[in-house]
Formats: structure tokens, sequence, C-alpha cells
């Protein structure tokens, strides 16, 4: 059966770089910089320890198989986590877009089943193009704060995760032997030796990638790697830095807690939530504040009465599941200290619960590693000043290697429970 | 039996099983976002697959097209549009929501302040990548008319030198 003009043509299909070498090359440099990614994903759900409290974003149950306890240190390694999911996510988009290029004629081949196996397999790269490209786009516009559908970003994008992760799995087994063989035929990088001039199409085979007619080439083979590559540098060069912090922030341009949201001052790092937007009231804040511990027994402090206790600095980083992190120089009174102080004895949760009124983020359950670390602080100052009101005034919860947003701000209570 | 249905179905068994697991797995984890408290109606099933046909119909294509405007330029040129206008762009589709300000109110719920300076920047960007490419090619451009004005120039030195090398 001849196929309907168009794109299911094979002889609609032109340029001379196509072929299973380009596309063996190309997935092989995409599926690390992926595998990272659904890794730091999957590792994020774990940092919030969704078995704990009311912690869990997602429904428990299904498919959630990475619960052990999230460590205290190394410190930055939340921050780490996330950096490199957000960064390495944002770079690989130039490869992932090189890749299914590189792909297209297959996606319009003719007939469009030819057996039962073809037809199995091509509902499984629907699932994995259409995964791929839902977990860049959500993931992308959530940095951004744009969410422009009828979901749950959090639910959609861990299932998403997993669509993804078993499509692509089918899908390398299926493309090894492919790719095995396309390295075998024409040399895994002597493709790349070849200059412009030389640069010539890989063979034509029915049902395959390479084009019955190549056109004469207008790039190398190497100089298409560079131009995905430059595209990849870029984004890294405007994004890495709302990770780093520090003076690379500002070489951020484009990155949403880059260059733009730099201030000057003891309290001008970036923050996740304004105390407005939590419905944060001066009064709540004000001299009459007390902070509420319960262990074996309860007690009511002030401000003045935490500030008297022993005071600890530490220099930790605050790094949200967005990507962006920063280090500060924290001081405030152990949360151990505190923890004897309410006649709390052996491995217990500790319950966080925030001024804030409303919002599933307003309490966090930490674990015993967590809470117990002797770096672990109720911060009442940063940077020798006393925190801003969006920084948690009067007192904030900050823990090594926690997610930034169970680093609970306008801290109201803290409860021991029995672990 | 296993010869039968290797013809019949046109791969080994294991490539059936494999399919047909990895199928069900992802039927269960989509249907666990379908939940009524977690999306509403088919929206999540859009954007779940909506993306590979949005990709496969429209962005793919107008890109395609994009190139081939670009390749109507002299050949040494082409590539020294590319580069700018493909890292340019690669920032531009990542970016677009907030260099568009397409989420002011949420940016200013997180961070106190406006979304502000990203249009400026991404141009100011896309302006000095064009620059840097077209003196580039201006420097490539001079030594390629040098080269043949020269009685005993590298040879090959006025077409496939310089800049046509890696990129013409």
């Amino acid at each position: 059966m001849r196929p309907p003009p168009g794109p299911t043509r094979p002889t609609f299909w032109h340029s001379p770089l196509r072929g299973p070498w380009l596309t063996a090359t190309l997935g092989s440099l995409l599926l690390p910089l992926v595998l990272v990614v659904a890794a730091t994903g999957f590792f994020s759900n774990a940092a919030y320890q969704p078995a704990l409290g009311h912690n869990a974003l997602i429904p428990p149950g299904g498919l959630q198989p990475f619960g052990f306890g999230w460590p205290a240190s190394p410190s930055w390694l939340y921050a780490l986590n996330q950096g490199v999911h957000v960064t390495v996510g944002i770079v690989a988009v130039p490869l992932l877009l090189a890749k299914l290029w590189s792909v297209a004629p297959r996606l319009f081949g003719w007939p469009p089943v030819r057996s039962p196996a073809h037809a199995i397999e091509r509902l499984s790269i629907l699932g994995l193009v259409g995964s791929a490209i839902f977990e860049f786009a959500t993931g992308i516009l959530n940095v951004q704060l744009y969410y422009p559908w009828h979901f749950n970003f959090v639910v959609a994008h861990y299932y998403g995760a997993w669509v993804f992760v078993v499509a692509l799995t089918v899908h390398v087994a299926v493309k090894v032997p492919t790719i095995a063989r396309a390295w075998r035929e024409r040399g895994a990088l002597a493709p790349l030796r070849a200059r412009l001039e030389e640069t010539r199409p890989e063979p034509y085979e029915p049902d395959g990638l390479a084009p019955p007619s190549p056109a004469a080439p207008t790039i190398s083979r190497r100089g298409l790697l560079a131009l995905v590559g430059s595209a990849s540098a870029g984004l890294l060069v405007v994004t890495a830095g709302q990770s780093v912090g520090g003076p690379l922030r500002r070489l951020a341009l484009l990155a949403p807690r880059g260059q733009s949201i730099v201030r000057d001052g003891p309290n001008g790092f970036p923050i996740n939530k304004t105390a407005a937007t939590a419905g944060i009231r001066p009064r709540d804040t004000g001299a009459g504040w007390r902070l509420a511990i319960a262990g074996a027994e309860e007690r009511s402090l002030s401000r003045a009465q935490l500030l008297a206790m022993e005071q600890h600095e530490e220099e930790l980083p605050i790094a949200c599941v967005e990507g962006w992190s920063t280090t500060q120089r924290w001081s405030g009174v152990r949360l151990r200290d505190l923890a004897a102080l309410a006649g709390v004895s052996g491995a217990t949760v500790l319950r966080v619960q925030s001024l804030q009124a409303h919002g599933v983020l307003r309490q966090a359950t930490l674990g015993p590693g967590q809470h117990g670390d002797e770096r672990a602080l109720l911060a009442l100052r940063v940077n020798g000043a006393d925190l801003s009101l969006d920084h948690g005034f009067p007192a904030r919860v900050i823990v090594p290697a926690l997610p930034g947003v169970h680093c609970t701000k306008w801290v109201a209570s803290l409860t021991w429970e029995a672990a | 039996m296993i010869a039968t249905l290797r013809r019949r179905y046109g791969a080994s068994p294991l490539h059936l099983i494999g399919h047909l697991l990895a199928i069900a797995i992802a039927v269960y984890a989509a249907s666990r976002v379908l939940h009524p408290r977690y999306s509403r109606g088919l929206n999540y099933l859009v954007w779940l697959l909506g993306g590979a046909v949005l990709h496969d119909l429209v962005l793919a294509p107008a890109l395609a097209l994009l190139d081939r405007l670009v390749r109507v330029l002299p050949r040494s040129a082409v590539n020294h549009v590319r580069f700018p206008a493909v890292v340019s762009g690669a920032m531009l589709l990542v970016y677009w929501p907030l260099i568009l300000v397409r989420a002011d109110g949420n940016y200013v719920r997180a961070t106190g302040q406006h979304v502000e300076g990203f249009a400026t920047r991404w141009l100011l960007i896309t302006a000095a990548l064009f620059l840097a490419s077209a003196v580039v090619y201006a420097a490539r451009a001079g030594a390629r008319g040098r080269a043949a004005r020269r009685p005993h120039g590298p040879a090959g030195g006025s077409r496939a030198g310089g800049a046509a090398r890696d990129r013409g």
C-alpha cells in the first residue's frame, strides 16, 4: 500500500544527518541525564519523609517504594539533589528536542501498524514521548510558578515520572541492539571526526531513519552536537546560579530565583512564601507571641526567654524543591535543647506547627535523625540580625538537608511524639 | 508454539511480556492521578499525551520551517544564524512564562517581588549572541578574502576553509 503524500513518504525527509548512528548517539547522551533527573525526583519524595505525620503530599501507597529515612548529613544534600534535578532537567531540553527531531520520520511511518508487536511498541512510544514532554513541561512551568492546568502538580508529576520510567525501560531494552549495530557499523565516535565536506549520509534502509534522497549537508554531525551543546550550555549559565548561590546567583539571568531576586542586607536572600500570603498578622508575631513546646511536659516560651537560652550559630543551606537554594548563617536554640526542656527522651518524631492557618505545608513532621541533629535549630536570627517577617519571625526551623518547605516559618508549637 | 506466537505477534514473547507489564504499570500510575481529588476530568490525560501531539504537529514542523528559512542564506552564513537562534530559542522555550510574565500574581505571593526584567535580559542575551556570531562571521569572511587574494594561499582556503570547515 503506497503511503499518502506528505511525511508518511520516506522521500518527504531530506536531512543528511538523520540515521541510526545519530539517534543512537543523541539517545545515549540523553539517557544518563534523564536517569539523573528521575532518580533525584524520587529522592526528593523520600526527603519529605511521607510516612511521618501529615508529610505525604501524594496519597499513601501506590508505587512509592523509596521510603527510607532521609539523612541530615551532609547538610547540602537536599540543595544538591534539587539543584541537580531542576538544572539537569532544564539543560537536557535541547537534547530531548534533538533526539525527537532525529526520529521524526518514524512518527509518521507507513503503514501505521505492521504487526501486533509494532502496534504495542508504538503505543509505548506514545507513552514515552508524551510522559517525557509532560514531565519536562510541568516541571519547568512549576519552577516558574505557572500552573495552566487542572490537576495537582505534585501527584501528577510523580506518577508521570512512573509512566516515563517504565516506558523508557522497555524502549531502551528494545533499542540496545539497534544502538550496538549502529556503533558497530559506523564506529561509536568515527562520524564525529568528519568535517562538513566529509559528512556523508547514513545508508538508506526501508523503514529506517536515514532518508532515501538526502540533501547536501549544511552542518557536520559534530557541528549538530555542538549546536545542541551550546543551547544546553546557555541554559546552564542562565540557570545554575540560583542553586549555587553566592556571586553566581547574579549570573542566573533567567532563573526564577536568580539575578532578579537578590536584595541587600542580612535578610536579602530569597523566600518561598511571603508572610502576607501565609496570612500572618503583625499581632500574631508581636510581644504576645509564645512558643508552645510539648513532650513529657508542656511549656510556653516567649522570644526573650528563647534568646536567653544558649544560642548556637550554624551555616546551613535552605533548599527549595523548585531547585534554588541559599546558604546563610542562622542562630537560635538547638531543637535538642528544647526537647530536653520539654522532658523528651528516647526516639521521637517532632511535629512543627506554624502560625499559618491554612495550607498543607503549615506543619511538618521531622524524623529522629533530623530534629536530633546538633545543627538543627529553632532559628531566631540570621546573619546577625533578627529574622525578617518574610523569613519567619519570630522563629523558624532550620535543619540540615531538610526540604525548604519543611523548615517551618512562624513556628507556633513544637510537639515531640513517640516514633 | 513460541514460533507461532513470534510469527503472529511479530516479536519475541519477552517483547510482549515486557510491554504489557510496562503498559499495566503506566496505566495504574496514570489512574492514581485521575482521582477527582487530584485532577479535574480528563485534563491530566490531555496533558500527558497532548504534549507529544503538540510537539509532532506544531513545534517540530514550525522549527523545521524556521530552519528552511535560514537555509535560504548563503551557505557560509547559515550556521552563524543557527547558533545564536538555537541558544536564544532554547532559553525562550524554557523560560517563556517568566519572559512573557504569565504568573506575576503567584510570583508576588511567593517572592514578594514582581516579575521584572526577564524579557529585557532575554533580549539582551539574544542581541549579544547574534552580535558575537556576526563578529566571528565577519572575521572568518575577512580571513577567506585575504586567503583568496594571496596567490599561494592554503589549498582550498577560499571555499572550504574558515567558517565552512566546521560549521558552514
